[in-house]
């Protein structure tokens, strides 16, 4: 029975039962879209790499749980709990050692209060019969009472002066007392943390078991689909990066860094191995020391991963997260090659070797493996790994090395030494010293004939030069484009000693050459300069080609300037970082010769002289002139102007387009600007503002890059240019891996848009290294010394010579910590050779360095050993006793035989026929130059501040067995018994009152390094205050009196 | 073992430190010591290889008297101990380098009659020098097979005991750096093997 539908309570105007059919198809249609939409999520890549960390890092856990099981469980925790035992019991025994000592410390301060005050009573009372005796001699010098009063002052005086004896013996003790209570604390310190530790690493162990249990069904159920938007263990990580910034044009948005969602194993130990873990996605971090790790500087929760490495922060695909393959330039160039079925020369190419070829390319790899492509949407994509120290430039600007990124370092010193800086403005290397000689008395140390030819090609004179080239490039070439050339370089030249200053350089005496060669090889010339032909450019770790390769010289300057310049280089060059070796007029004379006598290359003998052209000249100039004036004008001008006019304005002109004056100081020139384009912030600029030309290179910033610095010029190719608009950047004839070094230098070149908070700090002891380094740098102090563990190249130049390398300039190493701030100032700025090792030929030079150079230089030395700078207490008391303890030891130990103790003693050393090379520093200059604390812990471990060191151990490391380290001993105590200290034995009982005290002073080798430390600041010391050596009988007797009171 | 070709005439290493004790004449150079059918002695001999027989315990000794190391060569086993005595009234000391350089230790023996003891871990030729005295220089082989030894004045040697097979028979001396060669030991008797060294092949 059909049942009439009951009436809708309300009017509408809609029909029921066609909209539940409507609804019916739409779930009908939407339920697989949501299946569809399910699948895709649980699908995504991310969580692939999410769950293969997991399997890893279960398989991993459980191997490791499964070897502990099998092997060492029971017993790793029986030794845990009996290291636990041990350690507990130690503490124990140190907690009652130390409030032993504190006991000790307490009563020994008591027992020195008691002296004190006995001996400040005795001062006064012995003061007050003082006064008594003066004045009763005064008023009657002749009568029993100023007798009676002279003979109490006297026995008041000897009581004050035992007392003093027992104030200086307590106050002693309780030093003792106070030092070892400090040892024994950080001894008791020590343990307590070891045992923390190994709870720690316990606990660690226990918690992992615990997560592991955890059962395999939780994991699945919770990471199925659908049930995994409850609580996922799968899920996207994210962390929010505080003071870093997203340049969304016009508009700043936080960082929020999402890498770990695939890299989870970036953080983790454990799976660093590259065979097992073959891809970086599933791999540790390689560098955990400096990167990700929250003990290490850039801890991830800080930093992310894209505000070094680059790319899109919080893209979870792997394209769109803007991964950059390192080949990208060479698939492409294998593209095109099967496009046009021929490579760069025109031969035919097979496709499937090409094809074979592009898949084998990480690019190919990657495409095939990830569906990889160019993101063009993405302006910031990540460094290529070849470039990814680009990453630190960013943050580090403002330093002046960079040690731990060697790519960047070497690309910033490429960027620096061949003067990129110095025609685009590049933020944090401005204020460098000038790449190129100053011009401007230029006529005075060479002919136009050598610099026409020189400015043809640099490379043809010297072909390690820094200088790059300008002229004879690939757009201009051609007839016309030799001939305009030629008459650039003719303008140039004319210009350049049309304005140079005049001036005469006095005549230099005949030399000889061969005396002047070992003078070259000796004096230290050889750690900034080469002097072969043919020499390959080495700016990256080139100490030795800081300075131009001594080749040719003879057919560039005359002797006159060389001596002049040899003889004081500032005086031509005020700017010159060349340093004032002091040398004689002999010197000077047979250096010269030598230096004139050096080969030169063949061809630059065999290159010709450019000529200006007379029509092209005249049309440079009417195209200069009418920039200004009209064509009419413009004629008339040239027409009256005389050939020497036109080549100075040619010149004048040229010069400013090229922008030489960035380089050379030119007279003229000393207000231009540099003519290129500033590059601080080049690793953000858009690639579609970068012209490609009609050149096939990949549309990308680096590859951009790469092909400029290689081929400046080429994106003029097909191109029709008029000579203003022609690109200028010359040619630095850059080898692949230098261009390498440029790119990632440059590319790190970007906004810095943070937070200060993050910024490097350039203040405090990490700005004075910081500053120390950049004179370190701009003076080429590795050169010749090795410092901080680099340089020293010269040594290279003497082994070549056959110069004993014991002879080579000293390796720098804990100066700050060994030497006096104020010595170093001085010897800084002052040099002078011979004081401390006069046997070496090598010279300090003389640099000429400002006041702030001098103070950054010492305050960089300090802060590099975290010494105390720039004042501390000058030691002026030593006492006696060590001072005494000292000079026997330092003659027991024949410190003598190899350490002058003066100058005379070296005199002397010399005259019985010892070789100065097998001597060692003159002592007599030590209390001036090095630091007090320094001398003990040299004499303790030589080895270990200057391995290799021809200092011998004296007080070995005992052996105790593999993995400990061994306290040193001192071979003196058992030595004390041999029949030859007989005399040392005696003297020592006699300072020290008994034989056992005597043997254990001189077995510790803290205190008798002291000693020996003690005895080495006397010599030549006319500062000390303290007495000379005690006499033995009253110091023996000094316990007796504390005895006795 | 022998020495063919011409024989380098090297210089005599004058004294220049400590005469009264060392005395003042110049000593020869210990490089090259020959017996007088060419024999060369101080070259170290050794079996690659060579299973079987223990190493020698030591301890082995070095000593300083008049100036001079003495043994200039010795064999020592490795991890044996070697102990070191100076019998000298001045302080010599004891630097010890790999061939390369590197440093192994540097200690000072200031002290008549003072001895102190090294162990040896790394295998291989180690050379010692008297920083204080320059003329004083010794060569260590570091050997972990018993089967080395140096030659004697007349440029033999010998290994007694060794199971029969093939083996390379490595040889060093200063001047002429190491060289080897096959050798066969046959089941009984003995083998016998010439080296000849020239300096015109000279290695370093």
């Amino acid at each position: 029975m059909a049942k009439a539908p009951p009436p809708e309570p309300i009017d509408h105007h809609y029909d029921i039962k066609r909209l539940t059919k409507v609804f019916a198809i739409t779930s009908i249609l939407v339920l697989p879209v949501f299946a569809w939409m399910t699948w895709q999520d649980y699908g995504r890549d991310w969580k692939a790499w999410q769950k293969k960390f997991v399997e890893n890092d279960r398989r991993r856990t459980r191997a490791a749980l499964r070897t502990a099981a099998e092997k060492i469980d029971p017993e790793a925790e029986e030794k845990y709990l009996e290291q636990r035992r041990e350690g507990a019991r130690e503490l124990r025994h140190n907690r009652s050692a130390v409030s032993e000592a504190e006991d000790e410390a307490k009563k020994t301060e008591g027992a020195w209060y008691e002296a004190d005050q006995d001996f400040r009573f005795k001062k006064a009372e012995m003061d007050t019969a003082r006064y008594d005796f003066e004045t009763r001699q005064k008023e009657s010098p002749k009568s029993a009472g100023a007798a009676s009063a002279r003979k109490d002052y006297e026995r008041l005086k000897a009581s004050y002066e035992a007392s003093t004896i027992v104030e200086q013996a307590a106050r002693a003790r309780w030093d003792e007392a106070k030092a070892s209570l400090a040892a024994l604390q950080k001894t008791k310190k020590d343990a307590e943390e070891a045992l923390a530790k190994l709870d720690a690493d316990y606990d660690r162990f226990q918690a992992k078991l615990g997560t592991l249990r955890q059962s395999d069904a939780f994991y699945f159920v919770r990471n199925a689909p659908i049930a995994d938007m409850l609580a996922p263990s799968l899920k996207i990580q994210q962390v929010q990066l505080d003071g870093l910034y997203n340049d969304v044009n016009f508009l700043r948005s936080q960082r929020v860094d999402r890498c770990v969602t695939c890299h989870l194993a970036a953080e983790t130990r454990g799976f660093e191995d590259r065979e097992k873990y073959p891809q970086s996605v599933l791999r540790t971090h390689p560098r955990l020391d400096l990167f990700v790790d929250s003990n290490s500087p850039h801890p991830y929760a800080t930093f992310g991963c894209t505000s070094c490495h680059g790319g899109r922060d919080r893209a979870t695909d792997f394209t769109r997260a803007g991964h950059m393959p390192n080949d990208y330039g060479r698939y492409e160039h294998l593209a095109a090659q099967l496009e046009e079925g021929h490579d760069d020369k025109g031969l035919p190419t097979d496709d499937d070797e090409v094809k074979e070829a592009m898949d084998e390319t990480q690019t190919g790899r990657w495409i095939k493996d990830y569906e990889w492509e160019v993101d063009k949407y993405n302006d910031l994509p990540m460094y290529p790994m070849k470039a990814v120290e680009a990453g630190c430039f960013r943050c580090h600007r403002s330093d002046a090395s960079h040690p731990k990124a060697a790519k960047l370092d070497q690309g910033r010193k490429l960027v620096e030494q061949l003067g990129c800086w110095s025609c685009h403005k590049m933020k944090g290397l401005e204020d460098l010293p000038r790449v190129g000689p100053n011009l401007t008395r230029v006529a005075s140390k060479t002919t136009p004939e050598w610099t026409e030819r020189w400015l043809v090609n640099p490379r043809a004179f010297r072909n390690n030069t820094k200088m790059p080239r300008f002229f004879y490039l690939e757009n201009f070439e051609g007839e016309s484009g030799h001939r305009l050339t030629d008459t650039m370089i003719a303008g140039v030249t004319a210009y350049l000693f049309e304005k140079s200053g005049k001036a005469s350089w006095p005549a230099v005496g005949v030399g000889d050459a061969m005396r002047g060669k070992l003078l070259f090889e000796n004096v230290g010339c050889q750690g900034c300069h080469i002097s072969e032909v043919g020499a390959e450019r080495h700016v990256m770790d080139g100490w030795r080609q800081h300075g131009p390769n001594l080749i040719g010289l003879s057919q560039k300057v005359t002797p006159e300037w060389l001596g002049a310049w040899l003889k004081n280089p500032k005086g031509y060059n005020s700017e010159t970082r060349m340093p004032n070796l002091r040398l004689s007029d002999g010197e000077i004379a047979d250096l010269v010769a030598y230096l004139m006598s050096r080969p030169a290359q063949p061809e630059f003998a065999r290159s010709r002289a450019p000529k200006a052209d007379e029509k092209e000249r005249d049309a440079l100039v009417t195209d200069y002139l009418t920039q200004t004036k009209s064509v009419v004008e413009a004629k008339a001008d040239v027409a009256r102007m005389s050939p020497r006019e036109k080549d100075l304005f040619v010149g004048e002109k040229i010069i400013g387009h090229y922008g030489c004056y960035s380089c050379h100081a030119i007279p003229g020139f000393e207000n231009a600007k540099p003519i290129g384009v500033e590059l601080s912030e080049w690793g953000n600029k858009p690639v579609h503002l970068l012209d490609f030309g009609f050149v096939h290179v990949p549309h990308t910033r680096a590859d951009w890059l790469a092909q400029k610095a290689g081929q400046p010029r080429s994106y003029d190719r097909e191109k029709v240019k008029t000579f203003q608009e022609k690109l200028r950047m010359p040619q630095f004839s850059l080898s692949s891996a230098e261009i390498e070094a440029v790119q990632t230098a440059i590319l790190g070149m970007q906004k810095e848009d943070m937070a200060d908070t993050l910024k490097v700090k350039a203040a405090g002891a990490r700005g004075a290294i910081q500053a120390g380094r950049r004179i370190v740098k701009d003076f080429n102090c590795q050169g010749c010394h090795i410092l901080e563990d680099k340089g020293g190249q010269i040594r290279e130049a003497m082994t070549a010579s056959k110069i004993d390398l014991a002879l080579a300039p000293p390796v720098i190493r804990g100066e700050g910590a060994k030497v006096q701030s104020d010595w170093l100032f001085a010897f800084l700025n002052a040099p002078r050779s011979g004081q401390i090792r006069p046997w070496l030929k090598v010279r300090m030079p003389t640099f000429e360095f400002n006041p702030d150079q001098l103070n950054g230089l010492t305050s960089y030395f300090a802060a590099l050993d975290k010494a105390r700078y720039p004042f501390e207490n000058r030691v002026e008391t030593l006492d006696p006793r060590s001072r005494a303890v000292g000079a026997k030891t330092f003659d027991a130990l024949k410190c003598a035989q190899c350490h002058p103790t003066s100058q005379d003693a070296f005199a002397l050393a010399l005259r019985a026929g010892k070789t100065p090379a097998d001597l060692a520093p003159i002592l007599a200059a030590a209390h001036t130059r090095l630091r007090y604390e320094w001398i003990a812990d040299w004499i303790k471990r030589p080895e270990e501040w200057m391995p290799g060191t021809r200092m011998p151990t004296n007080f070995p490391k005992m052996d105790e067995g593999p993995g400990k380290p061994g306290r040193r001993i001192s071979p003196l105590a058992p030595a004390l018994d041999a029949p030859a200290f007989a005399g040392l034995k005696k003297d020592l009982v006699g300072i020290w009152g008994s034989e056992a005290e005597a043997k254990a002073y001189i077995g510790d080798p803290d205190r008798v390094t002291k000693a020996l430390r003690d005895h080495v600041w006397s010599l030549g010391n006319e500062f000390l205050t303290a007495p000379q050596a005690p006499k033995a009988p009253n110091k023996t007797k000094a316990p007796a009196v504390v005895a006795a009171n | 073992m022998t020495l063919s070709g011409p024989v380098p005439k090297l210089a005599a290493r004058p004294v220049n430190a400590d005469v009264a004790i060392c005395g003042k004449a110049d000593r020869p150079s210990p490089s090259l010591v020959l017996a007088k059918d060419k024999g060369l002695a101080n070259a170290v001999v050794w079996l690659e290889g060579a299973k079987g027989g223990a190493l020698p315990k030591g301890p082995f000794s070095l000593d300083q008297k008049s100036c001079l190391f003495t043994p200039y060569v010795q064999v020592v086993s490795k991890g044996a101990p070697v102990v070191v005595r100076n019998s000298d009234a001045v302080l010599h000391n004891v630097h010890a380098t790999t061939v390369a350089a590197a440093q192994i230790f540097n200690r000072a023996i200031p002290i008549k009659g003072q001895t102190f003891t090294e162990t040896f871990s790394e295998p291989g030729v180690v050379r010692l020098k008297c920083d204080v005295h320059t003329w004083m220089t010794a060569w260590l082989f570091v050997a972990d097979t018993p089967y080395a030894a140096v030659t004697d004045a007349e440029g033999r040697f010998s290994f007694p005991g060794v199971p029969p097979g093939t083996y390379r028979l490595k040889t060093w001396h200063e001047l002429f750096g190491e060289k080897s060669q096959p050798v066969t030991v046959p089941a009984s008797g003995a083998a016998k093997a010439d080296v000849t060294l020239s300096l015109l092949d000279a290695s370093n």
